[in-house]
C-alpha cells in the first residue's frame, strides 16, 4: 500500500477511493490477454477463414515501395530533440475535495442495545498542489511539487495547511551514462504492493537524496546518500557518519527482474533487500526478502505475491512472513476490484488483510459510483477483527476506531 | 501443422471438404518428401528476409501514427516515436497521443518489456507478448525481426498476392517466446515480408497482417503502412463478420546514432510528459 492509502485519517473508506483512482489508472492501459479478448470469442468453427479477409485486396495496387536514391544521405533525425526541447516550462497541479459521514460501533454491536457504542461523524479534508517541471536544456530539470491541505481530522485545525514542499529536486543528464538527482525526492524499492518492507527508502521523500543512476549498467544500478533531521544529533553540524548510504542493482537474467540492494545507517544498522519479479501466463509473480542486522540481531521479511489484471477485473494477493517480533507472524493480504460493474458507472472493491500472529485483521468493501466528470460517490464497511491489543485493531486507520461502521464519501477531484 | 497446410491449399486451389479429404493422403505423403535442401534455401530466404529489416549496425527511430478501429466502427488514434536497437535487441516506444496516454512508454530489453505509467511514475514488468495500447499490435512487433530464428519452415510454395509473386512458406516456432506458435508468411520475390497470418497451436487464424509498402533506408527497408486484422476480436453485425483492425503508418525514420542512455528507465522517466 502506498504512503498516501496508509494516511487514511477520517474515514476508513477513503481507501476505496484511493484504491479505485490507483487501479484506474492501470486499467486504461493494460493490454488484454490473448485468452480474454473484449469481444467475445465465437466457437472456432463459425470464425472466417483468410480467404474471407479483405486485407489481399491491399496488394492489388499499392503504392510502390519507396526507395532512397543511392547519392541522396541516409535521413538523420534525432527524434529525441522532440521531447527535449518542446515544452521547456510545464506547469501542472491537482485538487480534490472530500467529504464524509460514518456511522458505526466501536466494539461489535450489541444486537439487544444498538445504541452501545454506537459512533458517527462528519468531516471533510480537501488538498491542492501545483507543479513546476522545467526543462531549460537538455542537461538540467528542476521539479518542484507544492501542496496544501485541509484536514482536521489529521491537523486539529479547521483551517489550511501552509504550502509544503512535496517534492522539489534537479536532475543533470551532462555525464554521459550517469543521471544526477539530487533534492527531495520519492524514491521506491520492493516489487510487493500490499506488504512493502522492501520499500527501504520509503522515507525519501522526509529528507534530501543525492541520488546517482547508472542506467545502462546492468539493467540499472543506482547510489544513495540521504539526508534526515532525524538522523542527526546536531542538524547545524551535521557529520557523514549519520548519513543513510543505499544502493541497488536491477539485472535481467532470461525470464526474472532480479534486484539487489541495501541501506546502512548507524542507527538504524544494516538492511538488504532481494527482488524478484516475473510474468507467467499474463500474471506478475514476485518475491521481496528483507534481512535486517541491527547490533547483531539478524530479523529477515519474505513476502511472495502475484498480480493479474483483466480487462476491467484486477486481483492482488500477498503473503508476508516476518520475524521482527516473533516467529509465527505469517499474514496475507488480498485485493480485488471490478471497474465498471456491468458495464456501468459502478466500481466494486474489496481488501482483506490478516495475520495468524494474533488472529486479527481487516476487510474493506467498498463500491465508488463516478457518474460525471471529477464526481465520486463512495461507500465502504470496514470492519475490524482481533483482541483489543491486536494489530490491526491498534492500527485501526478510523479516528473513531470503530470496528464495523458505514461510511459515504463524495470526492471532487481533478487535475490540469 | 497440417492442418494449417492443408487449409493454405484449400483456399488457393480448391474450396470443397470433399476435395480437401481427397487431396489430405497426397500431402501427407509429399510432406516429408520435401527435401533437406529445399528446407535449407528456405531457412535461407528466411535469413534474407530478416536482414533486410533488421538494423544490426545503427539506430532506428521513426513516428508511428496507429489507428485502432474496433468492431462496428469506432476508432481510436494513437501517436508514438520508436526508438530500436536491434544489435542489443532493445526498443523505446513513448506515446504522444492520445493526450490522456502521453508520456507512457514501452521499454523493452532483451525478452523483458517495462511499461512506464507517468502518472504513478512506475514500471510495470511485462510481457513483449501482451498487445501494445490494447490493439491489434503486439509489442513484439516493434522488435527486430527474427524469422529465421524463432521459426523453422515446414513447406513452402508459390503464390501470387495481388501484383506480387510470393513464396508462401508454413513456419513453426521453435521456441514458446515468440507471440505466436504458427504463422504463414509471404515473401514477394524482393525478400519483402508482404503478409503474414498467425495460428495457435491448435490451428485457430488468430491474426493476418498484410503489409503493402515498403520505405527503403540505406540497404534496409522499414514498412511504410500495415494493416493487422484481428481475428480474436470480431463482432457479427448484421449477418457479417467484422474484425477489429489496427492500421500503422510509419513516417520519419531516422538511422541517427542514438546514446545508450535512450534505452533505460530512466530515460523514459525523465522524457514522460
Amino acid at each position: 500500500m502506498t504512503p498516501s492509502l496508509k494516511r487514511l485519517g477520517l474515514l476508513s473508506l477513503l481507501w476505496v477511493g484511493s484504491s479505485l483512482s490507483l487501479f484506474a489508472q492501470d486499467s486504461s492501459t493494460t493490454p488484454t490477454s490473448v485468452d480474454n479478448p473484449t469481444t467475445p470469442i465465437s466457437d472456432s468453427s463459425t470464425v472466417p477463414s483468410s480467404s474471407d479477409s479483405s486485407l489481399d485486396s491491399l496488394f492489388d495496387n499499392p503504392p510502390a515501395d519507396a526507395a532512397t536514391p543511392p547519392e541522396a544521405a541516409p535521413p538523420r533525425i534525432d527524434h529525441t530533440q522532440a521531447f527535449i526541447q518542446s515544452n521547456n516550462v510545464q506547469w501542472s497541479g491537482s485538487y480534490n475535495f472530500e467529504a464524509g459521514v460514518g456511522m458505526g460501533w466501536q466494539n461489535w454491536p450489541n444486537l439487544s442495545n444498538l445504541g452501545e457504542g454506537l459512533k458517527g461523524t462528519v468531516g471533510g479534508k480537501a488538498g491542492a498542489n501545483i507543479v513546476l517541471n522545467a526543462k531549460p536544456d537538455d542537461t538540467i530539470r528542476i521539479y518542484w511539487d507544492l501542496g496544501a491541505t485541509f484536514d482536521p481530522a489529521t491537523t486539529g485545525t479547521f483551517n489550511w495547511s501552509t504550502f509544503t514542499i512535496n517534492q522539489l529536486y534537479g536532475d543533470y543528464y551532462g555525464i554521459p551514462g550517469l543521471f544526477l538527482r539530487i533534492g527531495k525526492h520519492i524514491i521506491t524499492w520492493g516489487q510487493a504492493r500490499l506488504f512493502t518492507p522492501g520499500d527501504l527508502m520509503t522515507d525519501s521523500q522526509d529528507g534530501i537524496a543525492f541520488h546517482a543512476s547508472f542506467p545502462a549498467l546492468l539493467s540499472g544500478v543506482s547510489l544513495i546518500a540521504l539526508a534526515k533531521d532525524s538522523f542527526f544529533s546536531n542538524t547545524k553540524n551535521p557529520s557523514t557518519d549519520e548519513l543513510a548510504y543505499a544502493g541497488k542493482a536491477d539485472m535481467v537474467v532470461g525470464p526474472l527482474l532480479v534486484s539487489a540492494g541495501g541501506r546502512f545507517q548507524k542507527v538504524e544498522g544494516l538492511r538488504s533487500l532481494f527482488s524478484l519479479k516475473t510474468v507467467f501466463l499474463s500474471t506478475d509473480l514476485l518475491m521481496d526478502a528483507v534481512v535486517r542486522d541491527l547490533d547483531g540481531q539478524i530479523t529477515y521479511t519474505i513476502v511472495s505475491g502475484f498480480y493479474r489484471d483483466w480487462k476491467n477485473y484486477l486481483f492482488y494477493g500477498e503473503y508476508q512472513y516476518d520475524t521482527t517480533v516473533g516467529s509465527n507472524d505469517h499474514s496475507i493480504a488480498i485485493a480485488t476490484l471490478i471497474n465498471n460493474v456491468f458495464d456501468s458507472p459502478f466500481n466494486f472493491g474489496v481488501k482483506w488483510y490478516h495475520t495468524w500472529f494474533d488472529e486479527s485483521g481487516s476487510v474493506t468493501v467498498g463500491m465508488a459510483w463516478s457518474p460525471k466528470p471529477h464526481f465520486t460517490l463512495q461507500a465502504a464497511v470496514p470492519i475490524t477483527y482481533g483482541a483489543e491489543t491486536s494489530r490491526y485493531v491498534v492500527n485501526n486507520e478510523d479516528p473513531g476506531k470503530r470496528r464495523i461502521a458505514l461510511a459515504l464519501l463524495l470526492t471532487i477531484a481533478g487535475s490540469f | 501443422m497440417k492442418n494449417i497446410f492443408i487449409h493454405g491449399i484449400r483456399s488457393t486451389m480448391v474450396n470443397t471438404k470433399f476435395a480437401a479429404f481427397l487431396i489430405l493422403p497426397l500431402f501427407l505423403m509429399v510432406e516429408p518428401w520435401v527435401s533437406a535442401e529445399t528446407k535449407t534455401s528456405y531457412v535461407e530466404l528466411l535469413k534474407q528476409t530478416d536482414d533486410l529489416v533488421n538494423f544490426s549496425r545503427t539506430d532506428l527511430s521513426a513516428e508511428y501514427f496507429i489507428e485502432k478501429r474496433d468492431p462496428g466502427g469506432s476508432i481510436s488514434d494513437t501517436r508514438a516515436t520508436m526508438f530500436r536497437r536491434d544489435r542489443s535487441n532493445q526498443f523505446l516506444i513513448l506515446i504522444l497521443e492520445p493526450s490522456i496516454d502521453k508520456g507512457k512508454g514501452y521499454l523493452k530489453i532483451g525478452d523483458n518489456l517495462w511499461l512506464y505509467d507517468p502518472v504513478g511514475k512506475t514500471f510495470t514488468f511485462t510481457s513483449a507478448k501482451e498487445r501494445f495500447q490494447n490493439s491489434s499490435a503486439r509489442n513484439s512487433d516493434f522488435s527486430k525481426s527474427n524469422l529465421a530464428g524463432d521459426y523453422k519452415p515446414i513447406s513452402g510454395r508459390k503464390e501470387k498476392l495481388g501484383k506480387f509473386d510470393c513464396v508462401v512458406l508454413d513456419l513453426v516456432a521453435t521456441n514458446d517466446k515468440v507471440s505466436f506458435p504458427k504463422r504463414k508468411v509471404w515473401i514477394s520475390e524482393d525478400k519483402l515480408v508482404r503478409k503474414i497470418e498467425d495460428y495457435s497451436l491448435s490451428d485457430q487464424l488468430m491474426r493476418i497482417t498484410a503489409i503493402p509498402t515498403y520505405q527503403k533506408l540505406e540497404d534496409k527497408w522499414v514498412p511504410s503502412y500495415m494493416v493487422i486484422e484481428d481475428h480474436l476480436r470480431f463482432q457479427n453485425i448484421n449477418g457479417k463478420i467484422e474484425y477489429e483492425r489496427t492500421s500503422i503508418r510509419i513516417t520519419s525514420p531516422s538511422l541517427e546514432p542514438l546514446p545508450d542512455t535512450v534505452y533505460t528507465k530512466e530515460y523514459l522517466e525523465r522524457v514522460a510528459r
